[in-house]
């Protein structure tokens, strides 16, 4: 219990005056001969009991009227964090507060979000209890403010709502190093968060320098962390996976009689997203696709709880463009809209290493690009030895059939995988390292019966199931011949053989990915050549060279940095027109959206992360922290007034008056038995036992 | 009552007074003087006159000195009331030439005088009276008892007490005395705050008897002794009724004058209605 006046509790030895009042009436009984004494020993037994009890009674509720009044005047503080919070005047309050993406949750479509009921708890507390200095640090700039002015809080830029993640860690790292510096022991942090997991990431290592510095700054610092976490609030969400621009063949689908139609320079954007809600009961969700400013609506069947939902559009242009995909506002706005942008389309070059004699390496080539002619891709096949910077610059899918690379050109190779693109390597049919990343391989390995291929990632990759879910058929592939790779521990196997053994491998490079196969496109090999697997492999692999080696147009708020002498604009066609008045503060640092730098376009999506809803649980915050100095407490918005920090004199009143008034009866009874008439003589009185003549 | 001279007080006995009480059958052994030959003319049939025989009265006043009886209103004692009442029915009652005697009941042994009719024996009584204290112990009930095994003569015994005991026990001994054939008569002496128990502040209550002390708020034992108090009375005087006995009750700050009144218009009342 705390004290906003806590003077007045040197009237707390008030509450000794009925006692001494008590006592000093005990000493003033006066003795007095009784004759009658028949009568009343017959009676003290109970009536001594009561009279006791009735002395108990009203002593003690002299006793407390007092204390509730005293106390009353003395205006505690209870019921919420604050109460704890302002035990001693700290001289430094730091606040920090998370304003990422999953703080503009609500409890109804209607209702504040949690960074604004954050917001009104700092406010609240700090009028209600002002400390020397305030200073702020949010998650975005990390850097602790001073405030001049605690009460414009909600007014500056640093407190609006982001779609960020947050840094607790590095938060509080930046919170201790402040008070380290400045030396201030007495001091306060108070942290306002939803709790969510993926933004206290409790497995950080510098949990535990925070938890050293924090108890080195001695028991005069004490941590108050304000639970905003909100269970049970149906959402649903989307999310911007990727936008692909297609330039057509020139062919498409075909007309009425099934003929395919020519129309060249048309071409497709795919947009692909995913949508995740907690509702069970709706079955087809409103979406509305914005692509360049040009709105539609399409309504997208529920099947889960999870799915992904690809948009496939005409687009007559092949430059840069942007779009973005919104869902009807629910709890959680700011999940309800992803951003897509896209570059010029260009054609996919891949480059097959081997002899242009050989009839895999052709294979490879037109499984590559399956038309000569084709403006969306062009693949062709060239000796090692015509292996150069200039032709790799060109390249986004690399072929490696035949053979391994010299030293030379691993270092090209690996600088050109540094910068983006995919290499494709099979196997070289010799033993030993390949020079390239601490690779090596295996002896050959040849058996008669085929070897099959159990087990593929068959939801993400170069092996995953086609969009109408149909997997590849590598259960089909028969492999007499296979030469495993030896990969580094950062590898990730694609697809393996029944005995374990990959088949391919994907092992990161950079920005580039280096793909491992672990048998060749040859008869004596397997029967890759057929194409049923190689060719969505290869066409895939390319796809995602080109993705890879495209200037990014898609990335996370918060997280992509600018150059520092770009000037990003807010395109503000990409919001609504309710929100045009904020686009102001919309920066590519803080919000998601799509901005433009000259023809450069980028759409910018809240952190994935931020869609994960667990939340820490406050043990576990007690556990990173000194728990001795640690408090957890519920500050979210469903939360009632009566877990509040609040003045408590009202109840102290209340409870003074029902005291008053208990007094008054215990003391009042008396006046009830006065009123009883004395038995005169010759009189007659009724009692239970019937009428006496006296 | 029965006395050796002729008084004013009828008689339970029949006797040789002028005045007729009643016709019975003569049955052998009658004295043959009173028979009715007048009626034997008319009916054939024996018959005896009977009279009244008027006698004088034999008076005990039993006067309790127990401890109980030192209290009083601020100005009366119990016990100083007693005696005056006392006083005044001996000085009555030998003036008219009935015989009282005087009997204190409390701690110390009994103290009897025997009843005398003479009027020197008037400042005898006086005497002892202005001796009696009211001591600490209560023996009023055996004491009672022993006066009625003492008694050989039938009397009219006045108990002037508090009465401050079980009514079974007091009733005992009353019936007891009407069982020797002994006209009893109570004069129940309370104090004014015993009757309404009406102290303002806490008190220290100290027995007068016994010297126990109980320390208490009387406004919480007010309403419960006060119902003890009214059904001990109630109980005392239905008690009374039942055994014949005249129970007066006098409060000390009244005067004691009308309650002697009442007491003689009550008893001269109850002559003249038991001979109608």
């Amino acid at each position: 219990m705390n004290y906003l006046q806590p003077a007045m509790l040197w009237a707390l030895p008030a509450m000794l005056i009925p006692v001494a009042v008590h006592l000093l009436n005990k000493m003033r009984y006066k003795n007095v001969d009784w004759a009658a004494m028949h009568f009343l020993l017959k009676i003290q037994k109970d009536s001594t009991r009561r009279a006791k009890l009735r002395e108990i009674l009203l002593l003690a509720a002299r006793t407390l009227l007092i204390l509730a009044i005293v106390l009353a005047f003395s205006r505690p503080i209870s019921g919420g964090w604050l109460a704890k919070a302002i035990s001693t005047t700290p001289e430094c309050v730091i606040v920090l507060l998370d304003r990422s993406s999953s703080m503009g949750a609500r409890t109804s479509i209607n209702g504040g979000s949690k960074l604004e009921r954050a917001l009104s708890i700092v406010k609240e507390s700090t009028a209600q209890h002002p400390a020397r200095r305030y200073v702020l640090v949010e998650n975005v700039d990390r850097q602790p403010l001073e405030l001049q002015d605690i009460s414009g809080l909600d007014s500056l830029e640093l407190t609006v709502q982001t779609d960020t993640a947050a840094n607790i860690p590095a938060m509080f790292q930046t919170a201790v190093e402040y008070l380290v510096h400045n030396q201030i022991a007495q001091s306060e942090i108070w942290v306002l968060s939803d709790l969510q997991a993926t933004n206290w990431r409790i497995d950080d290592p510098s949990w535990k320098s925070v938890s050293e510095a924090i108890t080195g700054l001695g028991q005069g610092t004490g941590v108050y962390v304000i639970d905003l976490s909100m269970a049970g609030a149906e959402n649903t969400s989307t999310a911007a996976i990727s936008a692909t621009l297609r330039e057509s063949d020139g062919y498409e689908s075909g007309d009425k009689h099934g003929s395919p139609i020519h129309s060249p320079r048309a071409s497709q954007l795919a947009l692909k997203i995913s949508l995740n809600t907690n509702k069970t009961q709706q079955h087809s969700l409103p979406t509305f696709l914005t692509v360049n400013g040009a709105r539609s609506q399409s309504d997208v069947p529920l099947a889960g709880q999870r799915q992904t939902e690809l948009f496939r559009l005409d687009y007559p242009e092949t430059k840069a463009g942007w779009a973005k995909c919104e869902i009807p506002v629910d709890s959680s706005p700011g999940d309800n809209a992803a951003y897509f942008a896209w570059p010029p389309a260009r054609r996919a070059v891949a480059t097959v290493v081997g002899d242009p004699a050989s009839a895999s390496t052709r294979r490879i080539q037109l499984a590559a690009a399956p038309t000569s002619d084709s403006r969306q891709r062009s693949a062709s096949i060239i000796p090692s030895r015509f292996l150069d910077s200039e032709l790799l610059e060109r390249t986004d899918l690399l072929v490696w059939a035949d053979g391994t690379p010299s030293m030379e050109q691993v270092n090209l190779i690996m600088k050109w995988l540094e910068a983006g693109g995919v290499f494709l390597l099979f196997p070289p049919a010799s033993e030993g390292a390949s020079g390239l990343n601490g690779i090596s391989w295996n002896r050959i390995e040849s058996t008669e019966q085929s070897q099959p291929i159990t087990s593929w990632d068959e939801n993400d990759g170069p092996l995953s199931k086609t969009e109408s879910g149909t997997n590849l058929p590598l259960h089909q592939v028969s492999v007499l011949t296979r030469q495993t790779p030896v990969t580094p521990q950062n590898s990730h196997v694609v697809a393996t053989f029944s005995d374990g053994q990959s088949f391919l491998t994907r092992v990161p490079s950079g920005k580039g990915q280096l793909y491992l196969a672990a048998t060749r496109v040859s008869e004596s090999w397997s029967s890759l050549q057929d194409g049923t697997v190689l060719v969505p492999l290869l066409q895939r692999l390319l796809t995602q060279g080109l993705a890879l080696r495209e200037p990014l147009c898609m990335g996370i708020a918060g997280e992509w940095r600018p150059d520092p002498d770009e000037v990003w604009t807010f395109e503000p066609d990409c919001i609504g027109a309710e929100d045009q008045s904020n686009t102001r503060t919309r920066t590519p640092r803080t919000h998601s959206g799509v901005y433009r730098c000259g023809n450069r376009i980028i759409a910018l999506n809240r952190p994935p992360t931020e869609d994960a809803h667990e939340a820490v649980h406050p043990g576990e915050i007690l556990g990173l922290l000194p728990s001795s100095q640690t408090h957890v407490y519920e500050g979210a918005i469903e939360s009632t007034s009566a877990d509040e920090a609040s003045e408590v004199w009202p109840l102290l009143m209340g409870l003074a008056i029902a005291l008053l008034f208990s007094e008054s009866i215990l003391s009042t009874s008396k006046l009830n038995l006065t009123t009883r008439k004395p038995m005169e003589e010759g009189t007659t009185r009724v009692s239970r036992f019937g009428s006496v003549a006296l | 009552m029965q006395g050796f001279v002729s008084g004013m007080h009828r008689s339970a006995a029949r006797g040789s007074s002028v005045e007729f009480a009643e016709y019975r059958k003569y049955s052998p052994g009658d004295d043959p003087r009173f028979l009715d030959w007048r009626i034997f003319a008319k009916t054939d049939r024996f018959y005896i006159r009977e009279f009244e025989a008027d006698t004088n009265l034999r008076c005990y006043i039993v006067v309790d000195t127990s401890g109980s009886m030192r209290f009083g209103t601020g100005t009366v004692q119990r016990i100083d009331r007693a005696k005056s009442i006392a006083a005044t029915l001996a000085h009555v009652l030998i003036n008219q030439g009935d015989a009282v005697g005087l009997c204190g009941i409390g701690q110390s042994a009994p103290s009897d005088i025997p009843p005398r009719r003479a009027a020197k024996h008037l400042p005898v009584i006086y005497n002892r009276l202005a001796d009696l204290k009211a001591a600490n112990g209560n023996l009023l009930v055996s004491g009672l008892h022993q006066l009625a095994e003492r008694i050989k003569q039938r009397s009219l015994v006045i108990v002037i007490s508090d009465f401050f005991d079980e009514v079974s026990l007091l009733l005992e001994c009353f019936k007891h005395l009407r069982f020797k054939k002994h006209d009893v008569a109570l004069f129940h002496l309370l104090a004014p705050k015993e009757l309404t128990f009406d102290f303002e502040s806490p008190v220290n209550l100290v027995d007068t008897e016994t010297g126990a002390s109980l320390a208490t708020d009387p406004l919480l034992l007010r309403d419960a002794y006060l119902e003890s108090l009214n059904a001990y009375l109630q109980e005392l005087r239905v008690g009374c009724a039942n055994f014949r006995i005249d129970y007066q009750m006098h409060r000390l700050d009244n005067e004691y004058e009308k309650l002697l009144t009442d007491f003689f218009v009550s008893r001269l009342r109850r002559r003249r209605s038991s001979r109608a």
